[in-house]
């Protein structure tokens, strides 16, 4: 208690030591005075009574020093004196002070922007309850050809029934949909539809209305004219869209033609299954149509029962499975063992970052390497004016300075950089931030949840801390290793030979880290230029596309409808040619045939005729059904080269017929019978449909033709592509007039240039390539630093020798010949670990080569040569400084 | 000045300015040095300057208040008096002090004994 009470008191000194302090030296000279009379009074002269005063008072200085002591905490006032020491200290030599700034918040920066990135995405656990204990299932279908594939809807009840391991099991898939507001017109909206058990799992509770519940999925739910399906709202949307109307709950929107009820809006920061999603419509598969051979496309997110382990989960799916067969009707042992489903169980978290985490881990290691190399040549920074103060230390230590306080001071002064140092890093680190938010590729998961928080704030003192502690360290080893007489007396010395060995680690480490980023970073500059230079199949210069769609009850009328926009576009000024198809390439949009054709699903697409003319995509055999050509045959099909060769490797395939498959073998039975082939009547060369690489091309194209496609197939979103005269985007306003025009239930959803989606394409090799180059040129910058620091203290340690030599008559170039190449064996050593390292890490960055070995020697000696310039650039640039000295003022100064 | 003035004993200066205040009143720093010595018979070598810091620490601690006034002298002076958790505190210390020198006392007696 009352330990607690001096302390508060004493921390109210902090404030008031001043007037304490003023205080007391009038109490002091009140005092003397008193005394000073009552000598008088006993017979004293007035100077002896003042000195009798003075002697029983035991002096003031020495009275106000043990006072002061008291007034508010002595090691706190020790602290500020150092402080203003080392400050002064720090500002006599500017040059030092700033270097090392700027190397230590340049190194702090980096690892601290790349920890803000791991703490957000990869540390910090889903804001959700109890997020340890959610995990999503998928199975590996080798039977299906596929890695992995989501729940079908039998899976999914057999599994919510069955298995124990898990509390609830909720679905979900995402789709695009058509929103109609009354008045608003129609927006395209991103639409999560959910299972009835979906928030439940996630433990999510609204922060307005309810929640969906059992009776919302009871009988009756599918019905057709049901409009009471539930939806709830993202709380963004719900501002932005409907102003935070406090009473949405109960109001009806129109999606896909159908009203569905909003019951509830969501808390702001629940971003599930992504941050895109502005809708939650409950979608429940009805028990009656439920089978659990196909269509397995359902994401999941499962909560684990508390003491569960995903292991433990992943067992009893194993061990359940088998046991389907006769729950559905298509679950035979037949099809059980034609599928050959192998069920995996991953936490939610995992499932969410995938690779993230990673690269992310992989750039972190990096980078406290990168802190290291910057620690170690701050270090020769440090070593460096450690040496200029030995004298100033030696005086202080003779004039009785404790070790402690020595110790105390050179840690301060350390401090002092550090913390700076470690502020303005965060400042780095913050701008850093900003950029990734800004030019993230969009695949960066939980990137809205990407900031500057407490931790990373925190970590970064830490850092600072850590690095004060060892320049502390460092300096005081040194000084007190030193004995004080010899450098009194002035000394004389050559090389410290221990001094030296000690930071020639540190130069062949730094190199060695240079180079390695500097190979990394080389490989995604090449991989970047190979997928620039990747051919795609189509062009993408002045191109414009649109996305559109159709409401569902015209679906009959697509035919007529899409051939009325793309004539009436074709007549806008500007245009040069114009088409349609059911994706436009790189947009991440594939069909697949619910079926097979050959013995794996066939991705298509639908197109317009005209369409191969506007993408200017090469027709390599027969005909492309471009609108001038006649349509040869019934229900006429393009495939790519790629398909052509793998169904036909060795004939001709114009005229060849491929049918849909059922997953059993069996032709897709429609209508009353067989539903009758396609015949190819053209091969088209091969587009880079999906990604930029590795990607097997193998598509068939189908046209929007009468008589059409069966109905359940009809594609009801169309994009657009428009070929212009003029920059593509001053047509959007005139393109989405016309397309309203048309039919005022259109939908008109992203407009785009190709060429922006073609970069889009590249973003993630662009945002690699950016930060291995910025972390290169960041290790270069400080490589060479450490170079030369590294040269010029050799050189300050044989300045003497130096002189002599000079004095002799050695040329300034031999001396300065003999001082690079004396580091030159550093740096090559360096740059041998560096390849090593180089070609390791090359192994790690391998995902994302593309056209480029890990090992390319173009790419390892270009940066080898970039290097050793660099390394022997500042070598020079040291030993130039050092030896432009006078012979004479080099052996008179030391 | 006498010979064989002692320090003053580790610790009991505090002790020693509290029961002043008790029973003096409020006093001002040097009237407090004065009164040690005087009822020490001048035995105390109080080092003067010390008292101050003792002041200090015992306000620190809410044992004593402090204010700014007018001596009898006519000069500006600042009085410390004891406060209620202070006459508590007093009352603590004093027994834990009697107990202490009690039982050195009785070591005392023992020697003598022996």
């Amino acid at each position: 208690m009352t330990r607690l009470r001096i302390f508060l008191a004493r921390l109210r000194g902090l404030g008031r030591s001043r007037r304490l302090e003023r205080e007391l030296r009038q109490e002091i000279a009140g005092h003397l005075d008193e005394a000073a009379e009552d000598y008088v009074r006993q017979g004293l002269s007035p100077e002896d009574a003042r000195r009798a005063a003075l002697r029983n008072l035991g002096g003031i200085s020495q009275t106000e020093e043990a006072y002061r002591d008291h007034v508010a905490f002595l090691w706190l006032d020790q602290l500020r004196a150092d402080a203003r020491h080392a400050l002064r200290a720090l500002r006599r030599s500017t040059a030092f002070s700033i270097v090392v700034l700027i190397v230590l918040a340049t190194g702090t920066g980096a690892i601290t922007s790349v920890f803000a990135l791991l703490h957000s995405v990869v540390l910090r656990p889903l804001p959700l309850e109890q997020p340890d204990r959610l995990v999503s299932i998928t199975h590996a279908a080798p039977g299906l050809n596929q890695e992995e594939v989501g729940l079908s809807g039998g899976l999914y009840r057999y599994y919510s029934e069955q298995a124990q391991s898990f509390e609830s099991i909720g679905v979900y898939t995402e789709r695009v949909l058509n929103l109609r507001a009354p008045g608003a017109g129609t927006e395209r909206v991103q639409v999560t539809m959910a299972g009835v058990g979906f928030f439940r799992t996630l433990r999510v509770r609204p922060i307005l209305g309810r929640s969906f519940t059992e009776e919302d999925a009871g009988p009756g739910f599918m019905n057709i004219s049901n409009w009471t399906v539930p939806v709830m709202l993202s709380h963004d949307f719900w501002v932005t869209r409907f102003g935070s109307d406090p009473n949405i709950a109960g109001r009806i929107l129109t999606l896909n033609e159908s009203p569905r009820v909003v019951v509830g809006v969501l808390p702001e920061d629940f971003r599930f299954p992504g941050p895109h999603t502005q809708i939650w419509m409950l979608s429940e598969i009805p028990p009656q149509t439920t089978t659990f051979a196909r269509n397995f496309s359902l994401s999941s997110v499962a909560r684990m029962r508390s003491g569960v382990t995903v292991a433990a989960a992943r067992g009893e799916l194993e061990r359940i499975l088998p046991q389907i067969v006769g729950a559905y009707v298509d679950a035979t042992p037949d099809t059980l063992a034609k599928l050959r489903l192998a069920p995996i169980v991953t936490p939610l978290k995992t499932a969410i970052i995938g690779d993230t985490a990673d690269v992310l881990w992989t750039l972190f290691g990096g980078m406290a390497l990168l802190l290291v190399i910057a620690t170690a040549n701050a270090a020769s920074l440090f070593a460096v004016r450690a040496e200029e103060r030995r004298r100033e230390v030696a005086v202080r230590q003779a004039l009785g300075a404790h070790r402690h306080r020595v110790a105390r001071l050179f840690f301060t002064e350390a401090l002092l950089l550090t913390v700076t140092a470690a502020a303005l890093g965060l400042v780095l680190t913050k701008a850093f931030l900003w950029l990734v938010r800004a030019r993230a590729p969009v695949e960066l998961p939980r990137a809205p949840e990407i900031g500057l928080d407490m931790v990373t704030i925190v970590f970064a003192l830490g850092m600072a801390v850590l690095m004060a502690v060892f320049y502390g360290a460092l300096a005081v080893r040194r000084q007190t290793r030193t004995f004080s007489a010899s450098l009194l007396s002035g000394h004389w010395s050559t090389g410290d030979r221990g001094g030296r060995w000690a930071r020639d680690p540190f130069v062949v480490l730094q190199v060695a880290l240079a180079l390695s980023l500097l190979v990394g970073s080389a490989l995604m500059v090449k991989t970047y230029a190979h997928l620039s230079r990747t051919p795609l199949g189509f062009s993408s210069e002045r191109m414009l596309t649109v996305e559109i769609s159709l409401p569902g009850r015209k679906a009959s009328q697509h035919v007529r409808i899409y051939q009325e926009v793309v004539d009436r576009i074709r007549r806008l000024p500007g245009v040069e040619t114009v088409s349609a198809a059911s994706f436009t390439p790189l947009t991440g949009s594939e069909h697949v045939f619910p079926t097979h054709a050959g013995d794996a699903p066939i991705p298509f697409k639908f197109f317009m005729p005209g369409y191969f003319q506007t993408m200017k995509t090469r027709i390599i055999q027969g005909v492309g059904l471009n609108a001038s050509e006649p349509v040869e045959g019934p229900r006429p099909v393009i495939v790519s080269a790629a398909l052509a060769r793998r169904l036909f490797p060795d004939t001709n395939a114009i005229g060849k017929s491929v049918y849909r498959l059922e997953a059993d073998g069996r032709i897709v039975e429609m209508g009353r019978g067989p539903e009758p082939p396609f015949t190819i009547s053209g091969v088209a060369e091969n587009v880079r449909e999906t990604t930029l690489r590795n990607d097997p091309m193998e598509i068939a194209y189908i046209p929007l033709i009468e008589p059409t496609v069966e109905p359940s197939i009809v594609p009801t979103n169309m994009s657009l592509v428009i070929r212009t005269h003029v920059a593509p985007l001053t047509l959007a306003a005139s393109a989405r007039d016309t397309i309203t025009s048309v039919d005022p239930t259109l939908s008109v959803g992203r407009i785009r240039t190709m060429e922006s989606i073609v970069q889009a394409a590249r973003a993630t090799e662009a945002f690699v390539g950016l930060l291995l180059l910025l972390a290169a040129a960041v290790s270069l910058f400080l490589g060479s630093v450490g170079i030369y620091g590294g040269v010029a203290h050799v050189v300050r340690q044989r300045t003497r020798e130096i002189g002599i030599r000079l004095a002799l008559g050695a040329r300034r170039a031999d001396v300065v010949r003999m001082v690079v190449s004396g580091s030159l064996a550093a740096v090559s050593t360096g740059a041998v670990l560096g390849l090593v390292a180089a070609v390791a890490g090359g192994r790690m960055l391998r995902a994302l080569l593309f056209g480029v070995e890990p090992g390319d020697p173009a790419v390892v000696l270009t940066a080898t040569a970039v290097l050793l310039s660099t390394g022997l650039a500042a070598a020079l640039l040291a030993a130039r400084r050092a030896t432009g000295i006078a012979p004479l003022r080099a052996m008179r100064d030391d | 000045m006498p010979p064989d003035r002692r320090d003053v004993l580790y610790g009991s200066l505090g002790l020693m300015i509290l029961k002043t205040l008790e029973a003096l009143g409020p006093l001002h720093g040097y009237r407090i040095a004065r009164r040690i010595e005087q009822i020490s018979g001048n035995q105390l070598a109080l080092n003067q300057g010390t008292l101050y810091p003792a002041l200090l620490k015992l306000e620190q601690a809410g044992w004593i208040g402090s204010t700014w006034r007018e001596s009898d002298s006519g000069r500006r002076v600042k009085v410390y008096a004891l406060t209620r958790t202070g006459r508590r505190q007093l009352r603590a210390e004093e027994a834990a002090w009697q107990h202490a020198t009690g039982i050195v006392a009785r070591f005392l007696t023992i020697q003598e004994e022996s």
